[in-house]
């Protein structure tokens, strides 16, 4: 991902998030963005099998009887 | 007398026989924070009328013969993003200023209370918790006791520092990445994070919902022990609690380390670790005969996985700040909960699946292994306003990689008792091990960190403030 593109992704997200657009504090953001992109991608290298679900954390809550 | 630097099992011992009373160990505590804390910045705030209220109904207790709980009188603080009745929950921001004051005390510090424990104070540390450096731009950086031109470690600084400097026996801290593991290390003092769901987190201002772990720090092993112990519970209303019974450590703590299948990680773990890290962890090994090398699973992959979670879940939870608040935040971290808010969920999902593949993997390994040893951190605590880092020939950028070697460990939810150690060239600066055990497995990790104390490899030092 280039510089370009990530800025184009992060505007074009912010503006629906309703977040701030400067073009200052984008670009400062955009490094982090490229910096996890690449990170990202070797994560997507792993084999995931189709039935892998999620780290769970939610837990039904018992009704009491 | 001078009482601050006591352990927290003097001081019981002490109130018990009557030598002081608890009282009199509080405005030791006072006096020590007064005198010190304009020299580290550890608190925020100081709670004097419930402290004095606490200790005296401590010494009244005394005085009618009762036996004392575990903790009678012993002084703590918390990190400030603990609920403290009648108090505002800061978690190291100026945006929370506005929310409405607690209306009761985190559950942890309710144990503590139980326990006898007296809170004097709430601590600094980075905004939301998003750091490993306590750099906070809008309390001042906490400092580190041993060299205050240098950081305290974060998130979890200000409880790193307030032992390290002797204010008060016990803190309370938070750990997601690393934010105890660290401060522990660079202020050598004990530190515990416990298994992911053993503490009940209720009560507390959250940061990464699916990683957060609340643990504590000590300037005695066994006064970690006492706490850890007096703070377990299961707690039905915190939904990643995930305990239904106690397992207390105080009954196996002297039971030493024969039979003990223990090992040292390598790959990541010397990879990403200066001359100094890697000798403190080959002390500790050498003092407990251990020779074995270990490979930890997936460590690289564990600790990305673990980093998009984060900023992702930080970025979500604080997308209303970024909206209307932006200014507000933290520059130091503000850039990087924008760009977590922006991740695709694929990226976070992926890392979420990811994760039940580490976790098996990890699992696997402890059925060779009891406990294994690690640095804490890569380094000794850098000076205030570093940065890039240096570490085997790569530059990294300093306030990310105090957590490469916390991470990939607390992302499998592994227990961990940071343990303090002092490497031979080093200025007198301190850099800890971890001490890693099976999910939970607190026991184990205790009983290595017993011997390793024992033998007087992990102690803490005094400090000229």
């Amino acid at each position: 991902m280039t510089q370009e593109q990530a800025l184009e992704f992060i505007q074009a997200n912010a503006s629906a998030l309703g977040l701030p657009t400067d073009k200052v504090r984008l670009e400062r953001v955009a490094s982090h963005f490229i910096r996890t992109e690449a990170m990202a991608q070797l994560l997507d290298q792993v084999e995931y099998p189709a039935d892998l679900e999620i780290a769970e954390i939610y837990c039904p809550k018992q009704i009491a009887p | 007398m001078s009482l601050h630097n006591l352990s927290s099992a003097e001081i019981t011992q002490g109130i018990s026989k009557g030598s002081f009373s608890a009282s009199e160990v509080l405005q030791s505590s006072l006096d020590r924070i007064e005198a010190t804390d304009k020299h580290v910045n550890a608190f925020t705030a100081k709670h004097l009328d419930r402290a004095m209220q606490k200790a005296q109904s401590i010494d009244t207790l005394r005085a009618s013969g009762a036996s004392l709980p575990p903790l009678a009188g012993v002084p703590f603080a918390v990190k400030n993003l603990f609920d403290v009745e009648a108090q505002v929950t800061l978690a190291g921001s100026i945006v929370n200023r506005h929310h409405a004051p607690a209306k009761q005390d985190a559950f942890l510090i309710q144990q503590m209370a139980a326990a006898g424990a007296v809170l004097v104070g709430s601590l600094n540390m980075d905004e939301f918790a998003y750091g490993f450096t306590t750099e906070n731009t809008h309390y001042g950086p906490c400092r580190n006791p041993h060299d205050t031109t240098r950081i305290s470690g974060g998130s979890s600084g200000g409880s790193g520092t307030a032992v390290a400097a002797y204010q008060v026996p016990l803190t309370l801290g938070s750990d997601t990445n690393g934010s105890i593991r660290v401060p522990a290390s660079l202020c050598g003092v004990w530190g515990l994070k416990p298994t992911f769901g053993r503490l009940s987190r209720r009560g507390t201002f959250p940061f990464v919902n699916s990683i957060d772990h609340l643990g504590g720090f000590a300037n005695s092993l066994d006064g970690l022990a006492t706490m850890y112990d007096a703070m377990q519970s299961p707690d039905a209303l915190d939904p990643g609690c995930h305990v239904k019974k106690i397992d207390p450590v105080l009954p196996s703590l002297q039971q030493g380390t024969q039979g003990l299948r223990i090992g040292v990680l390598n790959g990541f773990f010397e990879d990403n670790a200066s001359p100094q890290a890697r000798e403190v962890v080959a002390t500790a090994a050498n003092a407990l005969g251990v020779h074995a090398q270990v490979e930890w699973p997936d460590a690289t992959l564990g600790r990305i996985a673990a980093f998009i979670i984060t900023a992702s879940e930080g970025g979500a939870l604080h997308l209303d700040n970024l909206r209307h608040r932006i200014e507000e935040m933290e520059p130091l971290s503000v850039d990087r909960f924008m760009s977590g808010a922006l991740q695709p969920a694929a990226w976070y999902i992926k890392a979420q699946r990811f994760r039940r593949i580490y976790r098996d993997k990890v699992n696997a390994l402890f059925e060779n292994w009891d406990v294994l040893l690690a640095p804490a951190t890569p380094v000794s605590a850098p000076v205030i306003g570093t940065d890039w880092l240096e570490i085997q020939g790569q530059t990294l950028p300093s306030r990310a990689a105090m957590g490469l070697l916390t991470q990939p460990i607390s992302f499998a939810g592994c227990p961990v008792v940071a343990a303090p150690m002092w490497p031979s060239l080093n200025d007198g600066l301190p850099l800890g091990i971890q001490i890693i055990s099976a999910p939970w497995r607190e026991d184990l990790a205790f009983r290595v960190a017993k011997q390793l104390e024992t033998l007087g490899v992990c102690h803490l030092k005094k400090v000229e403030l």
